[in-house]
């Protein structure tokens, strides 16, 4: 049975919600999950079942799990990259999924933002080039504008004439976090996104996201099997936990409770 | 012993159809300048669909290459025929029926080299990393620019040799140029069929001289599409 601290809320909870909730999803594949764009598909067996339901009302929530437990399936399909067999999802108030329903919006229409672990940047444009690719809809004043922004907040200004084979793994990540930021997306979705930095480096990228966040205030979704910086993440003000093993979520609320039994080791080693 | 270039330059073209010659090359450029771009939007929706339809389409795509081309081309002189009715539509359109005609061999030429353009191009593209796909649709890049800013990129050295194995396979076309056009000088006697009829006539020398050219563009054909194929040259990459 899932332990939840705290009030737990959703569109099922029938409990007040104190806040809105920025997220609300409940996902259930059966043992084959299949790509999402073609109805007619056939079903690729993913080896893993997934069913969670969860409701997001802080500004940040950090999803953490070991290896293989579901983490990234959720937040593909939450994106819009894989289809549940059953299930809605909801982002900022607007059902972007719903099986019942049939509805289904494509990813660009969802207003999420997606940090995979891998930068993806396009080898064949500079940084900026990447930085602005989703803005094609501004101004190209506007769209300068923005580039500058975020080239300024994620401290790439001499890096943006440069392709990404030109850079290196950390600057590489920055200038896909700027170019998923970029847009501006109602929710953002990180999926270990700085797992292959040394700490140095990812500490130095999540101090600039942790700017980015406190000024923008935009709801994100971090995952991560690192432990360490579930709590660091989780910790901060607003901010919730949620453990997923073998594709179910067995707890949410603060991070002292659902990390409870990861915290005195955590807490031993920073002495 | 000298020798004279311009006796040389006699020894090597004497006997060499130039209208032949000069017709060939037009009928590869066309068919490659018509078929290239129909191949890049082919193959960029059978890169992404997962549906029986382009199951279908794939395998169909790939027939002419175990297609007797002389079986290709009696079935398209039937259907370019007056007994048909696209035939007959063609025939409204045009004016007159396609067959033995230029722009016959041209309808002949896209279906039979169809597998030589739309494969190279269609295993570029399933060799670009889904994740910059994905990337591009999280990003909201409508199909065009997804084909024009990344896959196109990314294929480069595929698409490159599209166009050459392309334009090479045309040259060397035979069974389908002699269904559909037989052998009008200046119209439709492409090279491969001008050396038909020098062995026919017993004319070695001149045969010999044809075939030398076809193989030379063959060559020519290969040379280029290795080279762009070799580790370090090709301009290909699957991710940052």
């Amino acid at each position: 049975m899932r332990e939840v601290a705290g009030p737990q809320t959703g569109p099922e909870s029938g409990v007040a919600q104190q806040t809105a909730p920025w997220l609300a999803f409940s996902i259930h594949h059966g043992a084959h999950l299949h790509p999402a764009g073609d109805r007619t598909a056939e079903e690729r067996k993913s080896g893993l079942s997934l069913a969670v339901e969860a409701s997001l009302s802080g500004s940040l929530a950090v999803l953490v799990g070991p290896s293989g437990a579901g983490k990234s399936s959720l937040l593909r399909s939450i994106a819009g990259l894989m289809r549940p067999r059953h299930g809605y999802v909801t982002v900022a108030g607007k059902t972007v999924c719903d099986s019942a329903r049939h509805i289904w919006l494509r990813p660009a229409e969802r207003s999420c933002g997606l940090v995979m672990q891998r930068s993806a940047l396009f080898p064949a444009m500079t940084a900026r080039e990447n930085i602005a690719f989703g803005l094609h809809a501004l101004s190209r004043e506007e769209r300068e504008q923005r580039v500058r922004e975020m080239a300024a907040l994620f401290r790439l200004d001499p890096l943006l004439s440069r392709k990404p084979s030109q850079l290196s793994g950390g600057e590489q990540q920055r200038v896909a976090v700027a170019r998923t930021l970029a847009p501006h997306p109602r929710v953002l979705l990180l999926d270990e996104p700085f797992a292959g930095l040394n700490l140095d480096l990812k500490d130095a990228v999540l101090t600039d996201l942790e700017s980015w966040l406190t000024e923008t205030r935009t709801p994100v979704l971090y995952v991560t099997h690192d432990v360490a910086e579930a709590w660091r993440l989780g910790t901060r003000a607003g901010a919730e936990v949620l453990r997923i093993e073998d594709g179910r979520i067995v707890s949410q609320g603060a991070a002292a409770v659902v990390l409870a039994a990861e915290r005195a080791q955590l807490l031993s080693s920073l002495e | 012993m000298d020798c004279d270039p311009d006796d040389a330059l006699e020894l090597v073209f004497e006997g060499m159809d130039f209208q032949a010659f000069l017709l060939t090359v037009r009928l590869a450029a066309v068919t490659t300048v018509i078929l290239l771009p129909v191949a890049l939007l082919l193959s960029a929706w059978l890169a992404r669909s997962r549906s029986w339809v382009a199951h279908v389409v794939e395998a169909g795509v790939g027939l002419p290459l175990v297609l007797p081309p002389t079986v290709l081309g009696f079935y398209l002189l039937v259907l370019m025929g007056p007994a048909t009715a696209p035939g007959r539509l063609l025939v409204r359109l045009v004016g007159h029926p396609l067959a033995f005609t230029f722009w016959g061999l041209v309808v002949g030429s896209i279906l039979y080299s169809l597998p030589f353009a739309v494969q190279p191009v269609l295993a570029g593209f399933r060799g670009i990393d889904t994740a910059l796909i994905e990337s591009a649709d999280l990003l909201g890049a409508s199909r065009l620019r997804l084909l024009t800013r990344v896959l196109l990129p990314g294929a480069r050295a595929s698409v490159l040799a599209a166009g050459v194995l392309c334009f090479a396979h045309t040259v060397g076309e035979f069974g389908v140029v002699l269904m559909l056009g037989g052998s009008i000088p200046g119209v439709t006697r492409t090279l491969s069929i001008a050396l038909y009829d020098q062995v026919m006539n017993g004319n070695y020398a001149a045969s010999n001289r044809m075939a030398l050219a076809l193989v030379a563009i063959s060559l020519a054909a290969l040379l280029v599409v290795y080279s762009v194929a070799r580790p370090g040259a090709r301009g290909e990459t699957g991710g940052a």
